[in-house]
């Protein structure tokens, strides 16, 4: 993956010296960084479960990272995740929405997955709404979380890497 | 504050066919018989690599906070397992997975285990709701309590899993304490638990 600028977002791979960002974005968001929240939150938990991703990216809007994508996986599976979260304000959950599809190739192109799935929180911004029914919502797990004292959904969606392309052709992103 | 509105159930537990109580070692070797099966093997824990015997108690064990056997009680044969594991005690959520010998498929015993070991989380833990993924072909087992509205069905995972080469569907299943506390079949069978305590004192 390279860095692809557009506009005034765009994305670079993630590498070390974004931990102290990635903490202040798992803090900020807490719990719905899931992956690194469920088990509370400490900056050891942090370094940890970043490590376990196969690769990530941060989203970067005026020249500050205001986002992360982050593939996980199984290496015998044909199937991955794909995390997305920005910073809770418009700026950031706009940059890393306009970001998506790039992510989404470049996930697409560096891991030889059929398929990738995606999960949010009901309440959470949908980064990948724009793809209509190429994002097919496959589940939801009732009153999975307590946040901000209520119960939320947990949903998972599915992206097929075959109707992606046809996607992305058609809008000619390919 | 939790509402333990389910009575604890100690173990072992008993329904008219069966009892489940918890693993002990001696019955690895019936539980490792039960998971070498075909259909068993490509489940997420495996993937298709079953272990040896020797590094099979500390997988069995992972991610694990409970491991209840379903015995016969007409032949004291261990004929299924219930396994509750990815516990997850900031969201009081878990997962569990249902385990029935080959032979013993279609009989119905390892579902019948099921509502036991299902009042044995909602009466034992503070878990609010159980999560479950069951393959196409296990569906059979649960469409009944789906039917019943005893668990909920809340979506399918299509294509998920190769098993035997073949791209096979992965059904997900959800049941919560408050609607376990409705089930007719909970409250008959706590009536007759009731009254067999009371026979016995």
């Amino acid at each position: 993956m390279t860095d692809q600028p557009q506009g005034q977002s765009g994305w670079r791979l993630a590498d070390q010296t974004d931990l102290q960002f990635l903490y202040h974005l798992a803090a900020t968001l807490d719990p719905r960084w899931w992956q690194i929240s469920k088990d509370f939150l400490s900056p050891e938990s942090v370094i940890a479960k970043v490590g376990t991703y196969a690769a990530g990216a941060v989203v970067i809007n005026e020249g500050e990272p205001c986002g992360f994508a982050g593939l996980r996986g199984h290496q015998k599976s044909d199937v991955a995740f794909i995390d997305l979260l920005a910073l809770p304000n418009e700026e950031s959950v706009e940059a890393v929405t306009k970001c998506a599809p790039q992510l989404l190739r470049a996930a697409f192109e560096i891991s030889p997955v059929r398929r990738l799935l995606y999960e949010r929180f009901q309440d959470d911004p949908h980064f990948l709404e724009d793809l209509g029914d190429v994002c097919s919502l496959e589940y939801a797990l009732p009153e999975f979380a307590l946040i901000d004292g209520r119960y939320v959904d947990r949903l998972s969606y599915a992206i097929d890497k075959a109707e992606f392309i046809r996607f992305a052709a058609d809008r000619g992103e390919a | 504050m939790t509402d333990f509105t389910v009575p604890a159930r100690q173990i072992p537990m008993e329904s008219s066919r069966i009892r489940i109580r918890h693993v002990e070692p001696k019955d690895y070797e019936r539980l490792y018989e039960i998971e070498r099966d075909q259909t068993t093997l490509h489940t997420w824990r495996y993937r298709g690599q079953f272990p040896e015997f020797q590094d099979y108690e500390a997988i069995l064990w992972k991610q694990t906070r409970a491991i209840l056997v379903v015995e016969s009680q007409k032949t004291g044969e261990i004929v299924g397992y219930h396994h509750l594991h990815d516990v997850v005690d900031r969201a009081g959520h878990g997962w569990f997975s249902v385990y029935s010998a080959p032979d013993k498929r279609s009989t119905g015993l390892a579902m019948e285990g099921y509502v036991l070991f299902v009042d044995w989380v909602f009466g034992n833990t503070p878990l609010r709701w159980i999560y479950a993924y069951v393959f196409s072909h296990n569906w059979p087992s649960f469409d009944s309590s789906v039917r019943k509205g005893h668990i909920l069905h809340v979506g399918t995972m299509n294509e998920r899993l190769r098993v035997d080469g073949e791209l096979t569907d992965v059904h997900v299943l959800a049941a919560s304490r408050e609607l376990f506390e409705k089930w007719p079949l909970r409250i008959r069978m706590h009536k007759g638990h009731a009254r067999r305590s009371e026979q016995q004192t």
